[in-house]
């Protein structure tokens, strides 16, 4: 009977979080910090002709001014894949709000005070902010100076294309099949473009990094969500072994991928070896819209069918704007270009998917990762070709959808869940088919349904995890592991799946504080990876140090290992029992003493495996939608929303839930509101007035999430990740709804109400009224 | 951040007056503060001298006179106070509906109706509705009062008749006939009203009397469609709702909305038509009472 | 230009408070830096997201955009302030319970927003707290999980009746 696992154990950081105890890193408060501001780029494109920082340095209160004269590190430039972002501007600055420089001062008004006191000149350059822009023939080159890269080995069916003196810096292509002859057989070929926006993560806590350079040796404190490898990426930079460089990472207060990745940590260790003390930056919400985004995408998706609407072969394009540094892009980019396809049984397939510069906020990491860009596309354009066909969308996905353990591409694991029988169950929750009385009433008013399937290869690529559990003498336990608790509950289900292994209550159980000189090493939370990838290492942690203590039991009870059990925080041995803290005082006598058990896990890499790497699991997105249109106005309702994902087995249902709910509504606001809006090169909403965050009113009329257990996990106990799905199946969801309803096709999101008032106009009979 | 001022807090509105008029062009007065903290923290107004009028007493008054029927709102009542007044709710809810609407509570609790009007952001729903009720506006100075019409007091975008040494020290609202029915609609898919109507009129028996249409947040201030309201007078209510949709149309083209990152100015005319023949709908069918 | 200090009597968390504060501060950077009371989040700084709720004689107002001077003679409560000795308030268990919170940065502000909802409607329906806490943005948990909390709040409150 399991302890814990599937129950909705209450979480350990609650009542922290609730009684405004949890310390975040804008809470982190250290002796003689100064406080740090940056000087942003007010150009979209220009070279750094000179820069003077002389008037700022000599005022009073000002400790340190960092420019590119006194840098001063090993290699200034940082990236995940591609080194093209530099700590501060060496030659040129290549978006609105680009980092120039960086001021120390006692205070941040005396910072906000010097930043305006340093002298630029720039020599401004062409910008190029719409892909279409920076892949013309005569676009000026973004990236001129050839930055140094990390390119992935890929197996079967991928590969990697490079662009010479390209504005393209990522370029993935998957193909199977001979999609052209393919074309030539089919019955029907139809072909459409989608559009999907840029959107902002907008934690509620902005990016914060605190830094204290002292003796060679610098220790961070940080919301991060990849403490590892920013560790990696500061020692690289300034030169330093891993072991002299610490992060701490405390309470995170929303990650969504903004978090993912180095971003300021390396600004401010250098400001605080400039100011020999500790610096602290915390952004405003405005620099938090000008760090990072969720890259825009064109997709044009070309699929052929035969007359009875089965799919023999697809064709997607897929333009991302990475915007001015790559960031995560090659990764977006290679994920997007992977899942384009969809979940459906097609034998001829070419993707080709492009990361782009141009001088917009960078785009990277964003919960879905490429998956909703896509995921919008397929879904919207097999509603059509349902239209075209006179087929019903829902028995169209029943046709063609891939059964469970069939194979979404050689080389990787098999899909892992019954889609099919999952999208029965969503159609019947939406009341499929059925048409609501209510529907009919007002003119002007129209009701529809919508219906979409998505998924990604969920977990990661090349994700190395490790934990440590190390069993005290009294029988607590103290858990080590690098997952970091970004909102997700994952540090309570890990604690959790260790309790199950060892057999003891959860409140035996303390999980250590993230500090990279303690805590083993891991490569990251983001891919909804956490309960599958760390939850496999606790395990093998926690069952390594079972394991451990059960052999010191058979020596304690002088019987052999095989008739050792534990159970309930006990060790029994046919008649004889002790508690897990007698049988190790018995065993270390009077010397302290304690058990270490160590676990790791990796998905092996397989080189016929498309990414080079099989996933870990399948996580997917279904959603359902009725959605109520008033054409006069254009505003859309949603009336009843329900969402489906498979979570293999929940660890924890409540958080499950939270998770699901949570990522619905990330894609609920990219579907209706969320967009980053350009002028001129630059962004014109960089706040909360101006971009539209989904809130309580924007919540379904009715709204159910269903979580499934369906056990085809390779996490713990059957788990699978989920917290990304509901991203998948909205755009989709909704757009297919507002098509069933006013007979109107949108290609672009976010469907904004203008956007179908123009389009439902456009469509009627009636002449349009206006000037 | 914002820079250091003086910060005066008289304790009557007499000295409150003196100070304004001895610091004029350098003074912002604070009532609730939200518009005026937020243009401090972006740099776009500077202070070297702040009176806090919260320390007066007798500012957060709201009366309303049996005869001649007017309500009186003081310079510090909140949009909250308005939103849970019993006497509002008895006799004007109308304007409680509309307050209900604006921003979020957290801003409702502290902003006041006097400093929403002297802001005068045209993105905004009190003007519109009270330039419909006719309201009219107290402005006093060191060198007494004076009274104009709301209408009167709008000006420009962000601009009003608010002289630098003058407060708004009272706003009134006369209490419409018995007979009176209206609606305020808006249309506001972000943080700030795209666009607002306002519609009250009286009635004798099926005809109607005193039609006021305003249209607000698609011009400089809240403006009265004037020619449609001259249409409706003396129309029964039959002939007016057949006309909805036509007037809509005209009250589309009578204003000069500009195009923002809200909307364009098609759409945004679109939604004026729509929202003034839904408020004539709703007029003439069950618009709200106020008798 | 001296900044000039303005003295300030207060009750903070129900226990009086006498300290003097600089003119042009606002309420939340006296909140976290002044007082050390760092549960009090700033986040839009434009009194659009509510993470700095907090309640000033009762009403929840946004501490971003409120000058520390303006708590003189009044009541102040930050989320420090709404456990009592018997343990955490209602909300808190509930929000606990019920999965009200995720990430915990909206969290504190959230809460406030929801006592002065309680405090004055003891027993709202689903719509009520909707409309009411529309007020306040949280990014993680979706909104239904938060509502649940205040509904199950409300029943722990009349329970207790207190």
């Amino acid at each position: 009977m399991a302890i814990t696992i599937g129950h909705s154990i209450l979480r350990f950081d609650g009542p922290d979080k609730v009684t405004g105890r949890a310390l975040y890193a804008s809470d982190v408060r250290l002796p003689g910090v100064a406080h740090a501001k940056i000087l942003r780029s007010p150009l979209p494109h220009a070279r750094l002709r000179h820069i003077d920082a002389s008037r700022a340095a000599s005022i009073p209160g000002v400790v340190a001014v960092l420019t590119r004269e006194n840098l001063d590190v090993t290699s200034p430039y940082y990236g995940a894949y591609i080194k093209d972002q530099p700590i501060v501007a060496v030659e040129k600055v290549r978006y609105v709000g680009d980092i120039v420089a960086a001021v120390a001062a006692t205070d941040e008004r005396i910072a906000e005070r010097a930043v305006c006191e340093i002298a630029v000149e720039y020599e401004e350059l062409p910008a190029i902010i719409s892909v279409e822009d920076a892949l013309s023939g005569t676009a000026v080159i973004i990236h001129d100076e050839n930055p140094a890269r990390k390119d992935p080995k890929y197996g079967y069916g991928a590969s990697l294309i490079p662009h010479a003196s390209s504005n393209i810096f990522y370029h993935f292509r998957y193909e199977r099949g001979d999609v052209k002859k393919a074309f030539e057989e089919s019955d029907h070929v139809f072909e459409e473009t989608y559009d999907l926006s840029s959107a902002q993560h907008y934690p509620l806590e902005s990016h914060v990094s605190v830094a204290d350079f002292q003796d060679g040796q610098v220790t961070i404190w940080s919301g991060t969500q990849t403490p590892f490898p920013l560790r990696q990426e500061i020692a690289r930079m300034f030169g330093l072994p891993l072991s002299r460089v610490r992060v701490m990472v405390p309470y995170v207060g929303g990650g969504y991928g903004a978090k993912s990745g180095i971003k300021y940590e390396a600004l401010a260790v250098a400001l605080s070896r400039l100011a020999k003390r500790p610096v602290r930056l915390n952004l405003s919400a405005e620099e938090t819209f000008k760090t990072l985004c969720d890259p825009s995408a064109r997709v044009t998706i070309k699929t052929g069918v035969k007359k009875d609407g089965t799919f023999v072969a697809r064709h997607c394009e897929v333009y991302l704007n990475g915007g001015a540094y790559a960031n995560s892009g090659p990764t977006v980019t290679e994920r997007a270009g992977y899942r384009a396809h969809g979940p459906y049984r097609i034998q001829h397939v070419t993707t080709n998917c492009y990361c782009v510069y141009t001088n917009t906020v960078p785009g990277g990491a964003f919960r879905g990762f490429g998956g909703p860009q896509v995921s919008f596309a397929y879904e919207s354009h097999l509603d059509m070709i349902a239209h075209h066909l006179n087929l019903d969308p829902l028995q169209l996905r029943f046709n063609n959808l891939l059964d469970k353990d069939e194979l979404y591409t050689a080389g990787n694991i098999p899909i892992d869940c019954d889609l099919r029988s999952e999208l029965k169950l969503l159609a019947e929750n939406i009341g499929w088919g059925k048409q609501d009385p209510e529907s009919r009433i007002r003119p002007g008013i129209k009701r529809g349904k919508g219906i979409a399937c998505g998924v990604k290869d969920g977990g990661g690529v090349n994700k190395e995890a490790n934990a440590v559990v190390k069993i005290l003498i009294d029988g607590s336990v103290i858990l080590f592991f690098g997952a970091v608790e970004i909102g997700q509950g994952v540090r309570t289900a890990l604690m959790q799946i260790a309790a199950e292994e060892l057999r003891v209550k959860p409140e035996r159980i303390q999980v250590a504080p993230i500090d990279t000189a303690y805590t083993p090493f891991d490569r990251g939370t983001h891919a909804s990876s956490a309960i599958t990838v760390m939850g496999n290492a606790i395990q093998a942690a926690a069952r390594d140090a079972r394991e451990k203590l059960m052999s010191m039991a058979a020596d304690v009870f002088r019987q052999p290992s095989s008739t050792i059990t534990l159970d309930d925080g006990k060790l029994f041995a046919g008649e004889q029992s002790a508690f897990i803290h007698e049988v190790m005082r018995r065993h270390f006598g009077d010397l302290e003493g304690e058990i270490l058990g160590i676990g790791r896990f990796k998905v092996s890499r397989r080189d016929d495996a498309p990414l080079g790497y099989p996933a870990t699991f399948w996580e997917n997105g279904l959603a359902a939608a009725e959605v109520e249109v008033d054409e006069m106005t254009g505003v859309v309702k949603l009336i009843k929303y329900i969402s489906l994902t498979d979570a293999g087995k929940m660890i924890n249902p409540l958080h499950c839930r939270g998770q699901e709910e949570g990522s619905v509504l990330f894609g609920i606001g990219h579907a209706l509101y969320e967009q980053l809006i350009y002028r001129d090169g630059q962004l014109i909403n960089p706040n909360l007035v101006d971009y539209h965050l989904p809130r309580f009113r924007d919540l379904p009329r009715s709204f159910h999430s269903i979580i499934l257990e369906e056990g085809g996990g390779t996490g713990p106990f059957g788990a699978k990740g989920i917290g990304e799905g509901g991203t998948l199946g909205a755009a989709a969801a909704i757009c297919n709804a507002v098509y069933d309803a006013t007979g109107v096709r949108l290609y672009s999101i976010p469907l904004t109400s203008q956007s179908i008032w123009a389009a439902c106009s456009k469509n009627s009979e009636t002449p349009k009224e206006g000037d | 951040m914002i820079d250091s001022f003086h910060l005066h807090q008289p304790e009557s509105l007499s000295d409150a007056l003196t100070l304004l008029a001895e610091h004029s062009q350098e003074v912002k007065v604070l009532a609730g503060g939200s518009e005026l903290i937020l243009l401090l923290k972006m740099g776009l107004l500077a202070a070297k001298h702040i009176i806090n009028l919260k320390k007066i007493p007798d500012l957060a008054s709201l009366d309303y006179e049996s005869s001649p029927r007017f309500l009186h709102i003081g310079p510090l009542v909140t949009h909250r106070a308005l939103e849970k007044s019993e006497i509002l709710h008895k006799y004007f809810p109308l304007l409680v509906e509309m307050e209900k609407q604006l921003a979020n509570v957290r801003i409702r609790n502290v902003g006041t109706l006097a400093g929403n009007l002297a802001f005068a952001e045209p993105h905004a729903d009190p003007g519109t509705l009270l330039v419909a009720y006719e309201a009219s506006v107290t402005l006093t100075s060191v060198d007494g009062e004076r009274t104009l019409s709301l209408q009167d007091f709008f000006i420009d975008f962000y601009e009003t008749a608010l002289a630098s040494n003058e407060i708004l020290s009272e706003i009134s609202i006369p209490k419409p006939a018995s007979s009176s029915k209206g609606a305020y609609l808006r249309f506001c898919p972000g943080e700030r009203p795209m666009v607002g109507v306002a519609l009250l009129s009286e009635w004798n028996e099926e005809i109607c009397e005193k039609p006021r249409l305003v249209l607000g947040c698609v011009g400089p201030k809240p403006m009265r469609a004037l020619e449609l309201e001259d249409w409706m007078t003396g129309r029964s209510r039959e002939d007016i709702q057949a006309e909805a949709d036509s007037l809509g149309t005209k009250a589309a083209l009578s204003c000069q909305p500009l195009e923002d990152i809200s909307g364009s100015v098609e759409y945004k005319r679109q939604i004026v038509k729509t929202l003034v023949a839904r408020a004539i709908l709703r007029l003439t069918h069950e618009g709200i009472d106020h008798g | 230009m001296d900044e000039s200090l303005i003295p300030l009597r207060f009750l903070l968390n129900g226990r009086e408070c006498n300290t003097e504060v600089n003119c042009n501060e606002l309420l939340i950077d006296f909140i976290r830096n002044g007082l050390g009371l760092t549960g009090t989040k700033r986040s839009c700084d434009m009194e659009i997201c509510g993470a700095c709720t907090v309640l000033l004689d009762e009403k929840a107002i946004s501490s971003c955009s409120v000058f520390a001077f303006e708590v003189d003679g009044k009541e102040l409560l930050t989320i420090e302030g709404l456990a009592g000795r018997e343990g955490l308030h209602p909300l808190q268990q509930a929000f606990i319970e019920c999965g009200g919170f995720q990430c915990g940065f909206c969290t504190p502000g959230m809460i406030l927003l929801a006592k002065s909802l309680l405090d004055e409607n003891p027993d709202p329906s689903s719509e009520e707290i909707q409309d009411y806490m529309d007020a306040n943005i949280c990014r993680c948990t979706g909104y239904q999980m938060i509502i649940e909390s205040i509904q199950y709040a409300a029943k722990l409150i009349k329970s207790k009746g207190a």
